[in-house]
């Protein structure tokens, strides 16, 4: 691994050798850098079918995570509508945002299955914990977010006595104090 | 007036082909996620750069796959000699959007889509070649914010008086009523992206400015690029230490 | 907020990809070649210094005015020229009304550039007082219509509503000798502003990375190009001014190329904004003669010097040149109806004999015209002399030169006019009436 310093601009590498990492960028044949830092080589994974070496660029500045189309992303719900639920993106992958995003959950994307029944009001409630993995970047105001996966929906919810739920079934939470159950999305966590 | 006396001076004792000295410095406003100081002889301006962050204002979002930059520039009321007069004026309005678009045009925009990128400049000292000194440092407080651009952006100016073509031009240069030309490169792309002129100008005498002015600008970007690394050294040492 | 995003007009992908792949093959939507400018038309208002111009869809109107005030302090004998410009809702709906946009401000900056800077005007014969009173001028320009390129558009209309400006002419005097009197037009004749070039503005769009230039792109290759450049050139190939405010990146000899477009264009350019105002100017002169009839002798030029000793005869003017202009107006109606009828006449009469005319019936009709038209000769050459005579009080008191020509001209023929008070539609039922009866 070699380290150099290198500012925007600077050629880096030629495409035919290198594949752009971060902080990179190809214009025709050329790889430059994007950011000031240090040009890192990472050799690539022996089993990948692009044997080139990465070429990336780290800069000194650690950069808040964007969400961005297939990221899974943790969220709070803030407010249940008929068609959508919307919410604010508190992590994307493991890290967290340095500022909220605004997301949406529309009806048609709670569940895989017969997705025109969904209730909203019975998948989710203000204050709700989801995983949910961004669509598009969506509209001018928010991302659109997909809970139709198994793994996807309500990770965390509080009862109305304000109690942690434990998931009891694929659609259902049920309080620890009070033994009431309420109607959920369910993730399923683990495993 | 003279402004080159026979022995090939300038006013303030330069040759035609000389720069003011550059000082240049990154991470200045602590707030902020960018921020750098530049000067070039007397004009000095402070950068600060916000964002990428969520687009406050939607209704300024053009491209919905692109980041959205916008930039203010602003002169101090006291960087001139005569007070100010109003703080938005024409001139300040086309010379934010026109450092707006250069800017814009060296960001990787497509790499930030739904977010927005915040340029803040003053000018604290204004001695000619104020467009120049901004855009030089929106470039160094874009590149300390670490957002990523295809180049550094840079920009110099060039005139011409008393027959002669002079690089970097002060106040008293710029007003004598000469050509005043202003440049901005990308210089590793060898592309230029700003490009302004006033007064006359035969089209010959033109490209000798023009290449005049460009050659400022690769010579500002390696002192751009020194100041950089510089920076990313020092850093780089404290984390060590 | 959410107004405002529906006024914002947007290309489709499909239909910039197809203004861009069109272009690559050196095609453009509209036709032109690549460095073609579209058609230029300018007009002029009824007043000094007002002008319209029409460049392909986009139209812009240019006014100049001008005003007495104290100069700056800095400059105390040198006029001012400042340019305002209203970018109103209706040309484009994404202009907002209220507070001029950076597009509206860009576009000022751009033409006050080119017309200031480079000293167009000459701002010190602007100067009445020196340090108290200068002539402060003004210049509106008005897009009423956005079809791309605005910028050259709104600059030949800085143009040619400067150079059909006149400002009233005024002199020192009175008991000090600083006070300052204008003349009114009437009395003076106002005078021009002192225009040394015509710097023109040429704006190239950049497409493809900057690999494609095209001239005067139109709204549509606007909203696709990614660069733009407008260059500022006169006639004797000097750079008045440049603007290429960032975006995409050039190559320096893809610029200079431009340059040298542009002052390729600038003398072509010049030439139509001469032409149209010499057009303009010509035609005020003429105009003027009938509207200021006490003028004096020597300030008259030329041929219209004998009309004046006409005027001078009369007693009632003013009323006498209402009646001549109407006069000549209905006049340049009928000579054309009179003109298609003397053909039609000469065209029937050469062919031989009836059976070659197929149409032989409409030429009974015709020949029977003929015969009214040659009967009416022998009525005009007496009602000419009439109106010399008696009733034509319009035609001895109004008589310019080309009126009397014209009535010389069409007298034989007219048949119809045997008084001054007729009007348009009494010289033209008559002939409906000759139809009907045949």
């Amino acid at each position: 691994m070699t380290t150099e310093l290198v500012t925007p601009g600077d050629v880096i590498g030629k495409a035919t050798e290198f594949k752009a990492g971060k902080g990179a960028y190809v214009n025709d044949t050329t790889i430059y850098a994007s950011l000031t830092g240090t040009r890192r080589i990472v050799s690539p994974l022996p089993e990948s079918l692009d044997q080139r070496a990465v070429v990336e660029v780290t800069g000194h500045k650690a950069h808040g995570p964007i969400p961005e189309p297939g990221s899974v992303v943790i969220a709070r719900v803030t407010k249940v509508m008929a068609r959508m639920a919307a919410v604010d993106i508190l992590c994307v992958g493991s890290k967290a945002v340095r500022e909220n995003f605004a997301g949406v959950i529309r009806q048609q994307d709670v569940r895989a299955t017969e997705i025109d029944k969904v209730d909203m009001h019975q998948s989710f409630r203000a204050g709700d914990i989801v995983r949910a993995m961004v669509l598009s970047l969506g509209d001018a105001r928010a991302y659109y977010l997909s809970t139709a996966k198994n793994e996807l929906g309500v990770v965390s919810a509080e009862s109305a006595e304000g109690e942690t739920m434990v998931p009891i079934s694929w659609t259902e939470m049920q309080c620890p104090l009070s033994g009431q159950t309420e109607q959920r999305k369910v993730a399923k966590v683990g495993n | 007036m003279e402004y080159v006396n026979p022995e090939g001076l300038r006013l303030d004792g330069r040759r035609f082909n000389e720069m003011r000295q550059i000082v240049a410095e990154v991470g200045v406003v602590s707030k902020a996620d960018g921020s750098a100081v530049f000067e070039m002889g007397n004009t000095k301006v402070i950068a600060a750069v916000y964002g990428p962050r969520e687009i406050q204002n939607k209704s300024q979002q053009k491209k919905n796959d692109h980041a959205v930059v916008l930039c203010e520039y602003s002169m101090a009321q006291f960087s001139t000699g005569d007070r100010r007069r109003q703080k938005f004026d024409r001139r300040s309005t086309e010379l934010s959007l026109v450092i707006r678009q250069t800017m814009e045009a060296c960001i990787l925009t497509e790499l930030m889509p739904h977010s927005q990128i915040d340029i803040f400049l003053q000018v604290l000292q204004a001695d000619g070649g104020t467009r120049s000194a901004c855009i030089n440092a929106a470039t160094l407080a874009l590149a300390d914010a670490g957002i990523p651009m295809r180049d550094l952006a840079v920009s110099c100016s060039a005139g011409y008086l008393n027959s002669t073509p002079l690089l970097d031009l002060n106040y008293v240069e710029d007003s004598a009523g000469g050509a005043d030309v202003t440049v901005g490169i990308l210089p590793k792309l060898d592309k230029v992206t700003l490009l302004q002129m006033d007064a006359k100008l035969p089209m010959e005498t033109f490209e000798t400015v023009f290449a005049l002015a460009s050659e400022g600008c690769k010579a500002i970007a390696e002192r751009i690029r020194e100041v950089l690394q510089e920076n990313t050294k020092q850093l780089e040492y404290r984390r060590a230490a | 907020m959410e107004g405002r995003l529906a006024n914002m007009w947007r290309l489709t992908v499909n239909e910039s990809k197809f203004v861009e792949t069109a272009l690559q093959s050196e095609l453009r939507v509209d036709g032109r070649g690549l460095y073609d400018y579209r058609k230029l038309t300018i007009k002029f208002g009824k007043e000094y210094g007002s002008s319209e111009v029409q460049l392909g869809q986009t139209h812009v109107m240019g006014f100049v005015t001008a005003q007495m005030v104290q100069p700056y302090k800095d400059r105390p004998n040198e006029g001012s020229l400042s340019i305002f410009t209203e970018f109103s809702p209706m040309a484009d709906p994404s202009f907002e009304p209220g507070r001029p946009g950076e597009s509206a401000v860009e576009l000022g900056r751009i033409i006050d550039r080119g017309l200031r800077e480079s000293r167009a005007v000459d701002t010190e014969s602007l100067c009445i007082l020196a340090g108290k009173m200068v002539w402060s001028v003004r210049i509106d320009l008005h897009i009423l219509d956005n079809g791309g390129n605005l910028v050259d558009a709104a600059n030949i209309a800085a143009l040619a509503a400067l150079m059909t400006f006149r400002r009233p002419d005024c002199t020192v005097g009175g008991e000090n000798g600083q006070e300052v009197i204008i003349h009114p037009p009437e009395e003076r004749e106002p005078l021009p502003l002192i225009i040394h070039h015509l710097p023109i503005a040429f704006t190239f769009g950049f497409f493809n990375k900057g690999n494609i230039v095209v001239m005067d792109p139109t709204y549509v290759e606007e909203a696709v190009m990614c660069g733009r450049m407008t260059v500022t050139v006169n006639a004797n190939g000097d750079i008045c001014a440049i603007q290429k405010p960032g975006e995409e990146g050039v190559n320096q000899s893809v610029i200079l190329h431009c340059l040298r477009l542009a002052s390729s264009r600038a003398a072509a350019t010049t030439k139509i904004i001469r032409e149209e105002v010499e057009a303009y100017n010509r035609e005020r002169s003429l105009q003027k003669v009938k509207r200021h009839p006490t003028l004096a002798k020597s300030e008259v030029s030329g041929p219209t010097v004998a009309v004046k000793e006409e005027y001078r005869k009369s007693s009632d003017q003013e009323k006498a040149a209402e009646i001549s202009r109407e006069h000549v107006e209905r006049l340049k109606l009928s000579p054309e109806e009179l003109r298609s009828s003397k053909e039609q006449e000469a065209t029937n009469f050469k062919g031989g004999p009836s059976n070659w005319d197929p149409y032989s019936e409409a030429m009974d009709v015709d020949s029977l015209k003929v015969s009214l038209a040659s009967e009416g000769d022998s009525i005009t050459k007496s009602s000419s002399k009439k109106k010399t005579n008696g009733s034509g009080n319009a035609q001895k008191d109004g008589g310019e030169i080309s009126v009397e020509e014209v009535t010389g001209d069409l007298g034989k023929k007219d048949t119809k006019h045997k008084d001054g008070e007729m009007t348009l539609k009494d010289a033209v039922k008559p002939k409906k009436k000759r139809k009907n009866k045949t």
